[in-house]
Formats: C-alpha cells, structure tokens, sequence
C-alpha cells in the first residue's frame, strides 16, 4: 500500500478544476471483533501520523465487497488506417477498497480511413491491418488513490484512479486483401493463394490505468488507457504462409474507454 | 298654533331618529345580504357601519362578528382577528354569544399567520372555564395558557395547561415539546426524552416540522449531555442535519462532551470547524476559552497562549463597537430592531461591521423572527387595503384597519427591538466576563500556578471508551474511513470531521 499522499493545485484557468485534492485511501476496521485495523490499514493511517489536524469519517464511496457492472465505448488510438470502435462490458469485483478482479469482453467495429484508399490509389501500397474483433480479459485493478474535486459552484466531485494488469484474448480478423496481391497462377501455377479472409485469437497482455468519478453512492463514469499487447504469429500476418516467416512478434493496441458504471 | 309648534318639535326629532334606525336596520340586513351574496367588501362595509351605530347592543354584536368573518372570508386574516379578539376578551357570558366561534378561528388563524404570542396571551387574560373552551379551540387555549404560565416560570401550572391539549390539535407537538422541557426542569430526564421521543416520532420526515424535529433533537442531546451521558449527547447531536440553524451549536456542544470524556483531540477538532472562515461571523467566544483549558489539559502552553492571543485579536476590537451600538440604541428598541433587520435582508451593518456576529445571533432569535413575520403580515394586509378604497374610506373601515395594523406591526418592532436590545447587553457582559477568564488565565500562567489551574478545570469523569471518528460520529466496527489531512485550507464538505492529533506534553509527575 505504498501511496504517499498528494496534493496538487490547479487555479484558475480550467473552470472545472478549480481545487483538487487527492490522498492515499483507505482506513478499514476490520469486522470481526478485534476493532483493529488491518495492517495495510493501519499503514495508511500510520500516513497522518505526523498531521496535526485531519478528517476522518465515514468513506464517501464503498467498494468493498461490491460488484461494479460497466459498459464502455472505446478506441484504439494508435491505428494509422482504420477506425476502431470497441464495445465492452465489464464486471469487477472489489475484495476492498483497493483490490478488485475485473472481467470483460468487448467487440469491435473497424471502419477504413481515407488514408488507407489514398495510399493504395496513389501509391500501390497496402497496409497490415489488425482488426480487433472481439477480446475477452480478465485483470486485477489496484486502486491506490482516492480524490476529490471541487467545482467553483461548490459542488465536490469523489473519484479514484486505478491501475490494471491482466491478460486474455483478442481475435484479431485478418483481412488478406488488405495487403496481399494475389499471385498470378499464370506466370506460376505453384504459387501459394492468398489466404482467406479469418478471425484469430492471441493472448493478450493489459497494462492500463483510469479512473472512475462518483456520481452518487451507486454509480460513476470512468474512463481508462490501456495497452493491449497482442503476441501474435507473424506467419499468420502473411501474404504467403508457406514461405512466410515464422515466429511470433506483439503488436500493441492502445484504447481509450469512457463508459458508465453502477455497483451493486 | 302652541300645540302644533310641540308637535312639530317632537315629531321631527322622532322621524329623524326613526329615519336614521331604519337606514341602520337596513344596513345590517344590506351586509347580511351582501355576506350572502359573498360579495364580502360590501358585507365588510356594511357591517362595520352598523358595528359603529348600532341600533342595539344584538345588533352590535352580531355585526361585529360578519364584520370579522367577512374580513377573513377577504383573506384579511389579522384584521378579522382584531374583532375576533375583542369578542373573546369581553369573556364567556350569556351577551357575548359568539365567544365561542371566535375563539376558534382565532386558533384557525393562528395556526395560519402567527398572531404573535404576546397577542395571544393577552386575549386569555379574562377568566374562561374549562367547559367554555370549545373542542377545536382547546389546543390553541391551553397551549397558550401554558406558555404564559411557563414564562412565568409556573411550571406545574404550565405542566397542567399543556397536558390538557388534545392530542389530535395543531398545537400538540408544541405542547409535548414544552412538557419534555419542564420534565428536565423538574428533574425527571428519562420522562423529558420520552415527550422529546414522541415529538420526534410524530415529527420525523416531514419537511414543514423540521424545526421542532431539530429542536427536540437538540433538546434529548442536551439532557443526556446534562446527566453526564456523553456519547448518547453526541450520538443525538450528530443527528443535527449540516444545514440546520442549530447544527454550529452542536458541534459547540459537543466541544465540552469531549472535552468531558477526555477525548480532547475530538473537542479541537470540533472547536476546528467552529473557527474556521466559513463561520466567522458567528458569535462562539466562548471556543477560544475551551480551546486554551484543552490544551492546558494537554500540557501545551503555547498554544494555550496562542490561543488567548486569538481571542483578543478576534475581540478586542468588537468590545467598543458593541458599546458604542448599545449605548446609541439605548431607549431606542425600534432603532435596534431596524439596525438587526437592515443587516438581515442586506448584510451590512454600516459603521458597526464589527458587531456582525453578535447583530447576526440577535437575527436568529424567536424574538427577531416573530416580529419579521408580524410586519410581514402587517405589510401585506396593508397593502390589500388598497383594493377596497371606496366604501371601505367612506365609512372608516379602511382607517380603522389600518391603524390597527400599524398598531400591530409597531408594538412587534418596539417589542422584538426591546428583546433583542437586552439579550445584546447579556451578549455584551459575557464578552467582557471571557476576556477577563483570559486575562486570569495568562496571569496564572505567568506566575506559574499551572497545577492550580489545571486542578480547576479537572473535574470530569473518567476516559470514556467509546472511540469517535471526526465529528460527532462514532466509530463502528467493519467502517470503511477516509482521512485527509488539514493543511491550512477548509474544505467545506469537511467542516465537522476535524480530529487533532495532539499527545499529551504533561509529565506523569504533573499529572
């Protein structure tokens, strides 16, 4: 539980953010009878040891022991060709304020950009697309910081930032005419066809962060940026998988989620 | 020749007087028929032309009262009650046959517009039995009767008038609220929750009871606070919403439980929110004393210093600006009262600014509130006048009206003033009597009498075990808490959670 507490000021020029505060969390005694905190807790309180004067009372927002159930609409910022917009839906449970396992699945839609004809009407060139179609992960969320904003009309704002590490599938579909020419038989009839057109999965690695803000004790809006590193089989991404290389590489998809979440 | 020059001198007088009999016969069956018509200004106008030549003492009353009725039918409701009054004045006797009637719609109209306790207490002057008492009218008659007799400090007699409001009147929450109250006065506790517990059954949810829900809170805290019962004090003080008028006194109150069960980084704390920028207009001097004996308590003597240094940088100024205000509105309470209510709707107090907490408390009071919502009234009726300048100008009933009111609304000034005048000279005196505990407190420590001072203010009981988070809220097992640190800026969701985190300096010698 190693977050120290942070404090950090924006004055003036963006009007929503006109106070922050942020503070490493949380403080539970634990049930059971003892009335002792627990030893992270004790940890996190052992934080303000040195504060001569605090607040303490009762948490804003619980997660502990809730099933927080989101959908999100997300995309993969760093796809040069094509459009990707990712459907998902999550389910976390929290073990505590700061631990929680999350589920999800997701499907996608890819739309091509201009660039992608352009490229291929003025220069011949074909461009290696992967095309998220459907991922499904399971991830530990950390939650170490817990916040508040207040807004110039007073009104305060809870939130809390997450970290995620997980891994799951992604089924990429691999759209040969994307990049491949089919060979002319003509010239040799031993040429190996284009592969068709088929939706593969990989394992996938996450790494991300975000954060949720508490619109009431039941519910909140979250965003997150996540890495996604597909491990892949690079002869899967060939034009000619006889003689293609063999091997795997990973290829990393960036996304940026907003959604909705509501705990139970 | 002779005897008709006689004839004619009494028969002229005769035929005048019949004359003007008839005109006024005919009026009161005009303002019979206009009531019944429900076309009330006419009905108004006409009884009250024949309320002032009546032909006979029946014919007098019977107009005074459609007088009172149409006035009220208007909406004119402290204007019928100015003829309601007179009627139950005059008492329960066989001439007075509308006693009863108007007695209730007293009640009826009270329980609208206040009239004004001091109205009221006034009209039960005379003698009524018990039986006189109409059944509708009974809450309003012995809820009154008791709070004459409770400001009179005639508690059994109070006791006796409150407990014979029916349960099922408007008045029956106030009544219980005042039983609750003269049970602790007499001693008996567990009976003045229980009244307090009924009031805040009956009370509890209901937005427009809010202010009798609080106060009775306020009131069961006060009494376990009273037997030394601390944590069930903070537990009802807790309980005192964030935006009630009396949630500063709670955190005030709960300061000295604290400070009584020895949790005196919870009583700093409290003490925290009370100084805090948000309330500096609010007048708790008496916080910077409790704040000096805690830390005296704790052994911190800088700080005890640092605090009496606060209390007449806060104060010091404020004492000649209070004497100056008081001494220019002495004999003056409509003045005083114009001073309080200016500074209420503008928040400017001109050159008395530094008086502000205590102008503020004064606007906060029942007297101030009572004769703001009497002019508010006042004004209105006034202002209706207006409508009705025709008849109601030719036959008085306008000017009659309005003297009334003005009447009113000036002996609610003069009085509401007059209160508010000597509960400013109670504020005044205390002032003075805390700067001179500071003064005794700094001179004791400088002569190095600490173990004589801190023996004075060691007479509490024993640690308490029960263990509070910030504010008034104990801690409870499987509670998730947060905690944020106080660095010089208030937050305001945060008012009311202050804990400090201060360890004792006293050497077990001292203690």
């Amino acid at each position: 539980m190693a977050v120290d507490l942070v404090r950090f000021w924006r004055r003036g020029k963006h009007p929503l953010m006109v106070r922050g505060r942020l503070v490493l969390l949380t403080v539970l005694i634990v049930a059971g009878g003892t009335g002792l905190p627990d030893m992270p807790e004790i940890q996190a309180a052992e934080r303000f040891e040195n504060v001569e004067i605090r607040v303490i009372r009762p948490r804003y927002f619980n997660k502990r022991k809730r099933i927080e159930l989101g959908g999100q609409l997300a995309g993969i910022m760093n796809e040069t060709f094509i459009y990707t917009f990712i459907a998902s839906g999550l389910m976390t449970y929290h073990f505590s304020e700061t631990i929680g396992l999350e589920l999800g699945a997701s499907l996608g839609v890819n739309i091509d950009k201009e660039d992608k004809r352009l490229l291929f009407d003025e220069f011949e060139i074909k461009t290696k697309i992967f095309r998220h179609a459907y991922s499904a992960h399971g991830a530990i969320l950390w939650t170490p910081v817990y916040g508040k904003w207040q807004l110039p009309g007073g009104r305060l704002i809870y939130f809390d930032t997450f970290i995620t590490v997980g891994g799951g599938m992604t089924g990429i579909n691999w759209q040969y005419s994307d990049f491949c020419t089919e060979p002319d038989f003509t010239k040799n009839a031993n040429a190996t066809p284009v592969p068709a057109d088929a939706t593969l999965s990989y394992p996938t690695m996450i790494i991300g962060a975000g954060q949720r803000y508490f619109l009431s004790k039941k519910s909140a809006v979250r965003w997150d940026l996540r890495n996604n590193s597909l491990f892949y089989e690079k002869n899967d991404t060939e034009c000619d998988p006889v003689n293609g290389d063999s091997g795997s590489d990973v290829h990393n998809n960036i996304t940026l989620s907003l959604g909705v979440s509501k705990f139970f | 020749m002779a005897i008709f020059r006689i004839l004619k001198l009494t028969i002229i007088p005769l035929l005048l007087l019949g004359g003007f009999a008839g005109e006024a016969f005919s009026s009161y069956a005009n303002a019979r028929n206009a009531f019944m018509r429900r076309d009330y200004p006419t009905a108004a106008a006409a009884y009250f032309n024949v309320y002032s030549a009546p032909r006979n003492r029946a014919e007098r009353m019977k107009s005074e009262w459609g007088l009172a009725q149409s006035l009220q039918k208007l909406g004119l409701n402290y204007s019928a009650s100015k003829y309601y009054s007179i009627i139950v004045r005059r008492g329960r006797k066989a001439s007075n046959p509308f006693f009863r009637k108007a007695m209730e719609e007293l009640g009826r109209i009270n329980s609208q517009v206040s009239l004004g306790q001091a109205h009221v207490v006034q009209l039960f002057k005379a003698k009524v039995s018990t039986s006189d008492v109409p059944g509708p009218a009974r809450g309003f008659y012995f809820y009154y009767k008791g709070i004459e007799a409770f400001n009179q400090k005639k508690l059994e007699r109070a006791r006796g008038y409150f407990a014979k409001v029916p349960s099922g009147s408007s008045y029956s929450l106030g009544a219980r609220f005042h039983l609750g109250v003269i049970a602790n006065l007499s001693g008996g506790h567990s009976r003045a929750i229980n009244y307090f517990e009924r009031v805040l059954g009956a009370t509890g949810g209901r937005e427009h009871m809010r202010e009798i829900h609080e106060a009775a809170l306020m009131n069961i805290a006060r009494v376990y606070y009273e037997k030394k019962r601390f944590p069930e004090a903070i537990n009802y003080y807790g309980r005192i919403p964030r935006n009630s008028d009396y949630w500063l006194d709670a955190i005030w109150e709960t300061s000295w439980a604290f400070f009584f069960m020895q949790k005196f980084n919870n009583s700093l704390g409290q003490m925290h929110t009370i100084h805090s920028p948000f309330f500096e207009d609010r007048f708790y001097p008496e916080t910077y004393i409790l704040q000096a004996i805690t830390f005296l308590r704790l052994c911190r003597y800088g700080e005890v210093k640092k605090s009496m240094r606060l209390f007449k940088r806060r104060y010091a100024p404020v004492f000649k600006e209070i004497k100056s205000m008081l001494n220019r509105y002495r004999g003056n309470p409509r003045g005083f009262f114009k001073l309080v209510h200016r500074y209420r709707v503008s928040g400017r107090l001109g050159r008395y600014s530094r008086t502000t907490e205590i102008v503020k408390k004064l606007s906060g009071t029942d007297a101030y509130k009572e004769a703001r919502d009497t002019v508010r009234f006042s004004e209105r009726e006034l202002e209706a006048l207006s409508q009705y300048r025709g008849k109601w100008s030719s036959s008085g009933l306008r000017s009659s009206l309005k003297s009334f009111l003005r009447g009113k609304k000036s002996t609610a000034i003069s009085d509401a003033g007059r209160r508010m005048y000597k509960l400013g000279t109670v504020y005044y005196t205390q002032l003075l009597e805390l700067s001179n505990q500071t003064k005794m407190i700094v001179a004791e420590m400088q002569l190095g009498k600490l173990a004589k001072l801190r023996s004075q203010i060691s007479a509490y009981k024993e640690k308490s075990r029960v263990e509070f988070i910030g504010g008034m809220q104990k801690l409870n097992i499987g509670q998730s808490l947060e905690y944020w640190p106080f660095e010089k800026e208030y937050w305001e969701d945060e008012l009311g959670f202050y804990v400090y985190n201060m360890g004792s300096r006293c050497s077990r010698k001292k203690k």
